[in-house]
């Protein structure tokens, strides 16, 4: 009888092992993309985090991170829904300071900008779909390609992610 | 021991959790190509599974290749969501793939891949519908509806047609692990070029695709996968091979996804048909299949008009004499190529909309009304037609009725085809007077951009069980659709305007009518980008003006754009009898034979109006008549056929439509008839015959379900007259359905009155009490 409480400890242990770091991948996915798309641009497997600014878990933030050796490439995805569009989305495509280029068919409207931090090459895009705004940013410290194709390598993976999120906020 | 091992482990694994939970919640996500194959043995195998994970898939055996799909399909099914059963994949959907098993998405080479030789195709494809199937805003906002509150699963029904990789690889499913990268080639060259069959035309995706091949080996075996440039060069007739097949060049190749119904799976409730553009081509004069046709033309395939051989700008291997078949597909869709900025795409489209004299716009005839009463009787004057062939005087505080006559001249499917709660044309009619004020407007668009209500539109109003309109194309919600106005192939529609000529009028008058095209029509616009979008175009696909001198209006010279005066009066009496007007669609064909004494045509519309008219005497002699000028006229013979079957004669009956389907052995109405004949004649297994072709024709024909359940049970066929009657329950109409559109009709009296055959449009109300004239701006319909 001893024995067979004992076992039944242990299944239930066992079935704790396996159910609760499911779980916690279940309720960690991207809402906007998933891990193989991201991985796939910035090509290799990638760790990920998602947080929720709200209760409702309507918004998210999701960071991929690709690691191999030194090199760190980066996705950023931010979604952040707005009660006034018209006040609000102005101060959220701040965030891509005045040199930001206009982008079209990405979502109601979108800008891409260049942001780039010492050793670190960073391309964002700001966009909204109705009163959605969200931020896509995709960085990398490699130091290979040369800066200008990187540069340009960094700006079409963020323009298909963008689209990626935008496709799927829509 | 053994309990204190598994003690020991599940601690371990607890304690392991619970670190983990504790992180903050980071978890690890591995490139598809580690997660599969589950095989490991085999490191070949694994190699070629990450290749085809990133597109890169070159396998060096047929078994290599199977082996890659297998482990690949294995990992997927784990997770796959088999909500409608394991036997297909694609289910609410009907998108096929050798093998019936998912398949990877790199083992569809990128349009990336083709674009090295096929330059010109790839710049045409990446601004066409067909690159863009999937990644549009308009077509996402629809679909991520269906995903969010049904399921993600029931998505494969649109994704059959706008996204199979996404179908065939099991990405739609929940939580798919599956990189979706290939979302922005939609329907992408190797999709469309590696269609082995077809499935019988239902539509929903009905191709069956090979695992996609560039090349043929020295024995014609597919080799799937990317191969070396160099290898096609040095044997491009194997590539060509692997590519293109005959049945490319069909058709039925277009129905595959040019045609779609709501099958229960989707919708939890029956079949609905929603769109057959080509069951409208089948029927249309450019098919040659359809002996009913109002007018003859050449044969003309869907290829024929949308994909048009034109010169190359770019490199392009598979063009022949500088010349390449379209791949821009232009039909009617401005939205996506103004959203995008592709430009060209844009200006072709509008040009071709502008360009094919599909439509023909006839300001056909006027009647002089008298106010008081809207009484036929009332008219002042007899039909004043055609105009600008007739004298005729006109004065100010007349009341005019203008009568508008549209053809569908030269579209080989209906205005508009498909999704017509989506799309938007309609009539544009306008009076101005010689200061340009304006005396009757219809069909304007109001401040906010969308319609005014009570133009004459080409549109529909599906609705759901609440009696509402269906909005943003939630197509899985239609029950009955309460609306639906369209011009078909070959047909023409009647548009009737009143109004009343201003006392203080300065002569002369300009009438214009006008038929205008927007894609979208603007509430989808607004569902789609909130009210803030900039104005979609509208392109005037065709117009017609006339000028009315306030006093006599002589007799002038046709204008080069008008039809020929017996064709004018031919559509008018088409346009009549779709209105249920027989005696005026009668009078119309009279004087059709008047001008044209030897157009045999002329006498079977007579006898076909009084065939509807159930005039069968009346249409008998009409019908005499036209084989008299064109003996063996299948059109004349089928209507004959149809009058003999009211008169008893069941041996002349079956004669005629055995000539009838020796011509035309394609057409469905034919096939449906004799079918019938033979029944009656108890020749069950002719009868079956025909009801079997008949459905090889049209696969989802409800009387083709009916006759062969009974016909398939008295020949002792018990299994197959089930699944007849099983078919034909779901397909017949239910009869419950209007019952929701008289809802929304009640709701919505503009949409009400258009929704009659014969109604008119006009702007002032006939006050019977004699009050003068006061805008109303109603419409008014015919009982």
């Amino acid at each position: 009888m001893r024995q067979m409480n004992r076992w039944s400890i242990g299944i239930l242990f066992l079935a704790l092992s396996f159910c609760t770091p499911a779980m916690c991948q279940m309720s960690e996915r991207c809402p906007w993309l998933n891990a193989e798309t991201a991985a796939g641009m910035l090509n290799g497997p990638v760790t990920f985090t998602v947080t929720y600014p709200g209760e409702d878990k309507k918004d998210a933030s999701c960071e991929f991170v690709h690691q191999e050796g030194a090199v760190v490439s980066r996705l950023r995805i931010e979604v952040q829904t707005m009660k006034d569009l018209a006040s609000e989305f102005a101060s959220y495509a701040a965030k891509c300071g005045q040199d930001a280029t206009p982008l079209r068919a990405i979502g109601n409207e979108a800008k891409i900008c260049s942001l780039h931090r010492q050793h670190e090459f960073s391309e964002q895009v700001v966009s909204r779909v109705r009163e959605r705004a969200f931020l896509v940013s995709v960085t990398s410290n490699a130091t290979t390609p040369a800066a200008s194709e990187l540069r340009d390598q960094l700006h079409e993976k963020a323009e298909k992610i963008a689209e990626q999120v935008a496709g799927f906020l829509f | 021991m053994k309990f204190r091992h598994a003690y020991k482990i599940g601690f371990m694994a607890v304690l392991a959790a619970n670190c983990l939970s504790a992180l903050p919640c980071a978890a690890q996500s591995q490139a598809p190509s580690d997660n599969y194959p589950a095989n490991t043995d085999a490191n070949s195998q694994q190699s070629s599974a990450a290749k085809a994970s990133q597109g890169n898939y070159t396998p060096q055996s047929r078994a290599d290749e199977d082996a890659v799909r297998k482990d690949y399909a294995d990992h997927v099914r784990e997770t796959y969501n088999f909500r409608f059963g394991q036997s297909n994949i694609s289910t609410p959907g009907n998108a096929k793939i050798t093998g019936d098993d998912f398949v990877q998405p790199g083992a569809f080479p990128t349009a990336k891949y083709c674009s090295k030789c096929h330059q010109e195709a790839y710049t045409q494809w990446r601004q066409a519908l067909h690159s863009n199937s999937f990644r549009t805003p308009f077509y996402r906002t629809s679909v991520n509806i269906l995903a969010r509150t049904k399921g993600i699963e029931f998505t494969r029904h649109c994704d059959s047609c706008h996204n199979p990789i996404g179908v065939l690889s099991g990405a739609l499913t929940q939580n798919s692990q599956i990189d979706r990268a290939f979302d922005e080639e939609g329907l992408t060259c190797t999709t469309c070029h590696s269609v082995q069959q077809l499935q019988p035309t239902v539509g929903n995706g009905g191709f069956v695709f090979g695992i996609p091949a560039l090349m043929v080996d020295e024995n014609g075996n597919r080799i799937p996968g990317e191969v070396p440039y160099s290898e096609i060069m040095k044997h491009p007739e194997r590539h060509s091979k692997a590519v293109i097949k005959d049945l490319n060049r069909t058709p039925e190749f277009c129905s595959a996804c040019h045609k779609a119904n709501l099958p229960t799976t989707l919708n939890d409730y029956k079949f609905i048909r929603a769109f057959t553009v080509f069951d409208e081509w089948q029927n249309s004069k450019f098919s040659q299949r359809n002996p009913l046709t109002f007018y003859t033309a050449d044969l003309t395939t869907c290829q024929g008009c949308h994909m048009k051989r034109g010169p190359i700008t770019h490199v392009e291997f598979g063009a022949k004499n500088g010349q390449f078949a379209s791949h821009r597909w232009l039909a009617g869709n401005t939205a996506v190529p103004y959203y995008y900025g592709f430009d060209e795409q844009l200006k072709k489209t509008i040009d071709f909309l502008k360009s094919g004299n599909y439509l023909n716009v006839d300001l056909f005839a006027i009647k002089k009304v008298d106010p008081w009463t809207t009484e036929n009787s009332a008219y002042t004057d007899g039909l004043i037609a055609p105009l600008g062939s007739v004298p005729f005087r006109l004065k100010a505080n007349d009341s005019i009725e203008a009568m508008v006559v549209v053809q569908n001249k030269n579209i080989g499917h209906s205005l508009i085809p498909e999704v017509r709660d989506l799309y938007e044309a309609w009539v544009e009619f306008e009076v101005k007077d010689s200061d340009g004020a304006e005396i009757y407007h219809s069909g304007f668009l109001q401040a906010d951009g969308s319609l005014d209500p009570r133009a004459h539109s080409f549109t529909n109003r599906p609705v759901n069980t609440d009696g509402q309109f269906v909005d943003n194309h939630k197509v899985w919600t239609i029950h009955s659709v309460a609306y639906d106005s369209t011009v078909p192939a070959g047909r023409s529609v009647l548009v009737r305007y009143q109004f009343r000529v201003p006392p203080n009028a300065k002569g002369p008058l300009k009438v214009t009518a006008r038929v205008n095209y927007r894609h979208l029509r603007q509430s989808y616009l607004n569902n789609v980008f909130g009210k803030d979008h900039p104005a979609y175009p509208i392109v005037e696909i065709t117009s017609r003006t006339r000028t009315l001198n306030l006093g006599e209006n002589p007799a002038a010279a046709p204008d080069p754009q008008d039809n020929q005066e017996w064709m004018r009066w031919n559509n008018f009496g088409i346009a009549c009898l779709d209105q249920l007007q027989y005696a005026d669609a009668v009078s119309a064909f009279a004087d059709v034979v008047k001008l044209r004494p030897d157009y045999a045509d002329g006498y079977t519309n007579i006898a076909l109006t009084n065939i509807q008219w159930e005039k069968y005497g009346s249409a008998r002699g009409s019908l005499e008549k036209s084989l008299a000028l064109s003996p063996g006229n299948a059109r004349a013979l089928y209507y004959m056929a149809l009058v003999e079957r009211r008169t008893g004669n069941a041996d002349a009956e079956v004669a005629d439509l055995e000539k009838v389907v020796a011509q035309f052995p394609r057409s469905s109405d034919g096939r449906r008839e004799l079918g019938k004949s033979y029944y009656r004649q108890n020749r069950l297994r002719d009868a079956k015959a025909q009801f079997e072709a008949l459905q090889s024709i049209e696969p989802d024909d409800v009387a083709a379900h009916y006759n062969l359940s009974l016909i398939y049970g008295r020949l002792g066929m018990d299994d197959k007259a089930s699944e007849q009657a099983v078919l034909f329950a779901d397909k017949k109409t239910d009869p419950n359905a209007p019952t929701y559109s008289l809802d929304f009709l009640r709701a919505h009296p503009e949409v009400s009155t258009e929704s009659v055959p014969w109604h008119m449009h006009k702007d002032v109300s006939l006050d019977l009490a004699g009050n003068a004239p006061q805008p109303a701006a109603s419409v008014a319909a015919k009982p």
